[in-house]
């Protein structure tokens, strides 16, 4: 079946974003640092924030196990 | 013709799927290793700042991708493949690197979440409902469906005009996603630092444009983290 225009213009978006996302492994870590002061960010507070939803989910999945 | 399965209650069912099967393996990982907790703690606090940072930025990325999931963040998203890659502990014991499992993991939810929006969309090009019952899913998928495809649409424009007065953006952004980087560069002719500057600005622009998403995201880290 031939996708239609609107699947097309989805899967393009699709593709772009993802190969967007694939660079973000390809930069280097002072780029990455680099680019969220340049969007307002503070890398630490950034970076502490991801490790505790890290540690909460773990937290969560260990509470549910044990 | 399919029915289209309410996003919320797929989910939900996915979820606990997910869920118990996370639960299983690790009670059968901690009786044979009970140092298990303790490793993924110590993989955890030994990340770098990039490092976490990569990781969500790479979420976000993907979830951009997918456009909108009811109730869903990038953050959601970095969270459930943890939950997957905790089920495979054993796997990344045995010298197998806990971030390329981790990045693995988030490709393929990510995947499955986009693939349930573009069936929503192939189902609504299959035709008309014949009864009430599907009359009213269809109406449900039709506006889930005009929804993606506005977005999908204005986006591409958005990113058009964004780049118009930086043609070499321009020319990376039309193969990006039909060539792999190396043969991207080949054929603009361009260096590695080139390729990574022009990275850098489609990057910064693109998150710039559409910053909604990070906004929902910190509120709700924000909201996490107190």
């Amino acid at each position: 079946m031939k996708k239609s225009d609107q699947v097309v213009k989805a899967d393009k978006w699709i593709d772009l974003m993802n190969g967007l996302a694939e660079t973000v492994l390809e930069a280097s870590d002072e780029e990455i640092l680099e680019e969220t002061r340049e969007l307002g960010g503070d890398p630490l507070v950034e970076a502490e924030e991801v490790r505790k939803l890290l540690l909460q989910t773990l937290k969560t999945a260990l509470a549910k196990t044990s | 013709m399919t029915l289209a399965v309410p996003i919320g209650q797929d989910n939900k069912k996915l979820n606990t799927l997910a869920q118990a099967e996370v639960e299983r393996v690790m009670n059968e990982a901690n009786s044979l290793d009970p140092t298990g907790p303790q490793r993924i703690l110590q993989a955890i606090e030994s990340l770098k700042p990039p490092e976490l940072i990569k990781l969500r930025r790479f979420a976000e990325w993907r979830m951009r991708a997918i456009g909108p999931k009811k109730g869903r963040s990038a953050d959601d998203l970095f969270q459930e493949a943890f939950l997957r890659v905790l089920g495979k502990q054993r796997r990344w014991k045995d010298n197998l690197a806990f971030l390329p499992l981790l990045y693995g993991a988030i490709r393929s939810i990510s995947n499955r979440w986009g693939k349930a929006k573009l069936n929503e969309i192939l189902e609504c090009d299959l035709g008309q409902a014949d009864d009430q019952e599907n009359h009213l899913s269809e109406l449900h998928t039709t506006s889930l469906h005009a929804e993606r495809v506005v977005d999908a649409k204005q986006e591409l424009e958005t990113v058009k005009c964004l780049f118009a007065d930086d043609p070499a953006a321009l020319n990376i952004i039309n193969r990006m996603g039909q060539f792999p980087a190396s043969e991207i560069k080949t054929q603009l002719g361009l260096t590695e630092k080139q390729y990574q500057t022009a990275m850098k600005r489609i990057r910064r622009r693109l998150a710039q444009a559409f910053p909604e998403r990070c906004r929902k995201r910190e509120a709700k880290a924000a909201k996490a983290v107190r």
